[in-house]
C-alpha cells in the first residue's frame, strides 16, 4: 500500500491538476499557432473573456444559481427517498421482498426516454427537471445504502446482542456506522449522476440555468460560451466530489483506508 | 491441538445443565450432558478443536438452544439471552468506529466510563484508551475485549477459546491476564 510521499500535503494535493493545466497550455498554444481553428475550439483566452463578460453582467451567477437549485432539490428528494428505502429494505426482509423488484424496474428506464412523458405530466416548468434529477440521484444512494446494511458483520451484531444492546442501539451503534462507508460511496455516485441528469433535464425548454445558457449560445454560434458551460459542469462535478471526500475524511476517520496520518 | 475455553460464575450464580444434547444434522456434538457448577467457580474447559466447547458455551449463554435438556441459572430455566451472561469470543469483535475506551464501556458508557478506564488498566492498555481499534495488534485487541467483558461484571462470563487466534507468546501473557483478573491469585483479587 502506498504510504504517502515525504512532500508537504499541499504539493501532493496539486498533482491532480498537473494534467488539466498541461492540456490547457497545449490547447492555448494550438489555437495561437492556428493548428486549431477557432471555429472548432475557441482559444482559452476567449473562454476566459466570455466568463468575465457573463460574470459582470450577472448572468453567470444567475444561471449557476438556477441550475444549482434544481440539482439541490433533486438531490434532497431523491437522496432522502433512496436512503430511507435502502435502510428499510436492508433492515426488513419483508420490505425487500415487496419493494426491491419495483425499484430495479424503475432504475432501468433511461432518462431520455422519459422526457416526453415528463413534459406531459409536469409541463415545462421546474417540477419536471427536479423530477428527472430525483430519479437519477435515487438509485445509487438506494443500492449502496441497501448494500451497506446487508453486509453488516453478523459477528458484531451477535456481540452486540450478548452485551445487552437493544434493537435501536444495535442499529445506531453497529449497523448504521458499519454501513456508512457504502452510503458515502452511493452519495458520491449520486452527485456525479446529479449533474449528468441536470444537463439532460435542462434541455427541456428552460428560461434559466447553465443548460439554457449553452443552448442560447448554440443558437448564436457562441462556441466560447458553449465550452464555458461544459467547463462549469466539470468544475461543479469536481467540487461536489471534493465535498464528499472531505465528508469521508471526517466521518470515516476510524477506517485505515481513509486516514491521512 | 487442544484449545481452552473458560467459564466463570460470580458469587451469586449457580449453573446447572441437565441432560443437555445438541445435534447439527447427523452429527451429535453434545449428548446428555450434566453439569453442576458452584457459585464463584472458575472453570477451564480443555479439549480438541471441534469437540464441542464453543457449542457448550453458546448453549449456556443462550445464543443457541439445546435440542434436549435444560440449562438452569440458580434453579431458573434459562433459554434466551437475558443479560446475565457475557461472552468473550475467539475474535476480539471490537467496533472499528469506536475508540478503545468507548468499546470497553459498550452499552454502559453513560454510567461506567471510569470503570472502563480501570478495566483497561487491569489489562495494561490504559495508554491506548483514545486509539482506534485498527491500530492495535491482535493480542491487544483481545485484551481490550477482556476489559470489556470485565466492566459488565456479569454473573456468568464465558470465554470461547479467547486464545485461539493468538501466537504462542501472546497466548501465555493472555492466559496470565485471564487468571489474574478472573481466578484471582492470592496477591491480586479478581476484578469483581
Amino acid at each position: 500500500m502506498n504510504t504517502g510521499s515525504s512532500l508537504p500535503r499541499w504539493i501532493t494535493g496539486l498533482t491532480g491538476w498537473v494534467l488539466p493545466v498541461f492540456l490547457i497550455i497545449l490547447w492555448a498554444v494550438a489555437t495561437e499557432y492556428g493548428w486549431l481553428s477557432s471555429q472548432i475550439l475557441p482559444a482559452p483566452t476567449d473562454i476566459v473573456r466570455a466568463a468575465i463578460n457573463l460574470t459582470v453582467s450577472g448572468e453567470l451567477a444567475k444561471n449557476i444559481a438556477a441550475s444549482a437549485e434544481r440539482a439541490g432539490w433533486g438531490l434532497l428528494i431523491g437522496g432522502s427517498i433512496g436512503f430511507l428505502l435502502g435502510l428499510f429494505n436492508g433492515l426488513f426482509r419483508t420490505a425487500e421482498r415487496f419493494l426491491d423488484t419495483t425499484v430495479q424496474m424503475i432504475r432501468n428506464v433511461p432518462h431520455l426516454a422519459l422526457i416526453p412523458l415528463v413534459i406531459i405530466w409536469f409541463g415545462i416548468g421546474e417540477a419536471g427537471k427536479v423530477f428527472l434529477v430525483t430519479l437519477g440521484v435515487f438509485f445509487p444512494i438506494y443500492a449502496n445504502t441497501y448494500h451497506g446494511i446487508k453486509t453488516t458483520d453478523p459477528q458484531l451484531i451477535e456481540m452486540g446482542r450478548v452485551y445487552g444492546l437493544n434493537p435501536w442501539q444495535l442499529f445506531s451503534q453497529i449497523i448504521f456506522p458499519g454501513a456508512l462507508p457504502s452510503i458515502l460511496v452511493g452519495l458520491r455516485y449520486s452527485l456525479g449522476l446529479m449533474w449528468l441528469t441536470l444537463i439532460v433535464a435542462e434541455t427541456i425548454a428552460t428560461t434559466s440555468g447553465i443548460g439554457q445558457m449553452a443552448m442560447n449560445a448554440r443558437e448564436f454560434m457562441q462556441t466560447d460560451v458553449v465550452v464555458l458551460a461544459i467547463l462549469i459542469y466539470a468544475l461543479l462535478g469536481k467540487l461536489a466530489d471534493t465535498a464528499v471526500h472531505f465528508l469521508e475524511s471526517r466521518i470515516l476517520q476510524w477506517h485505515p483506508g481513509f486516514r491521512h496520518r | 491441538m487442544t484449545t481452552q475455553a473458560f467459564l466463570k460464575t460470580s458469587s451469586n450464580l449457580a449453573l446447572k445443565l441437565e441432560q443437555v444434547s445438541k445435534n447439527f444434522g447427523d452429527l451429535t456434538v453434545l449428548e446428555n450432558l450434566n453439569l453442576d457448577i458452584q457459585p464463584g467457580s472458575f472453570v477451564a474447559i480443555v479439549g480438541r478443536s471441534g469437540c464441542g466447547k464453543s457449542t457448550l458455551l453458546r448453549l449456556i449463554s443462550g445464543l443457541d438452544q439445546p435440542d434436549t435438556g435444560t440449562v438452569f441459572y440458580d434453579d431458573q430455566i434459562h433459554k434466551r439471552l437475558n443479560g446475565h451472561a457475557r461472552v468473550m469470543f475467539q475474535e476480539a469483535r471490537l467496533l472499528p468506529w469506536k475508540r478503545v475506551l468507548d468499546n470497553v464501556c459498550l452499552g454502559l458508557c453513560k454510567e461506567k466510563k471510569d470503570r472502563a478506564l480501570e478495566a483497561l488498566q487491569h489489562v495494561g492498555l490504559e495508554s491506548k484508551a483514545q486509539e482506534w481499534p485498527s491500530v492495535l495488534s491482535g493480542g491487544q485487541r483481545q485484551r481490550v475485549a477482556l476489559a470489556r467483558a470485565l466492566v459488565h461484571e456479569p454473573r456468568l462470563l464465558l470465554l470461547d477459546e479467547p486464545l485461539g487466534a493468538l501466537d504462542a507468546l501472546t497466548r501465555i501473557e493472555m492466559q496470565q491476564l485471564i487468571r489474574k483478573n478472573l481466578a484471582g491469585k492470592p496477591d491480586s483479587p479478581p476484578f469483581w
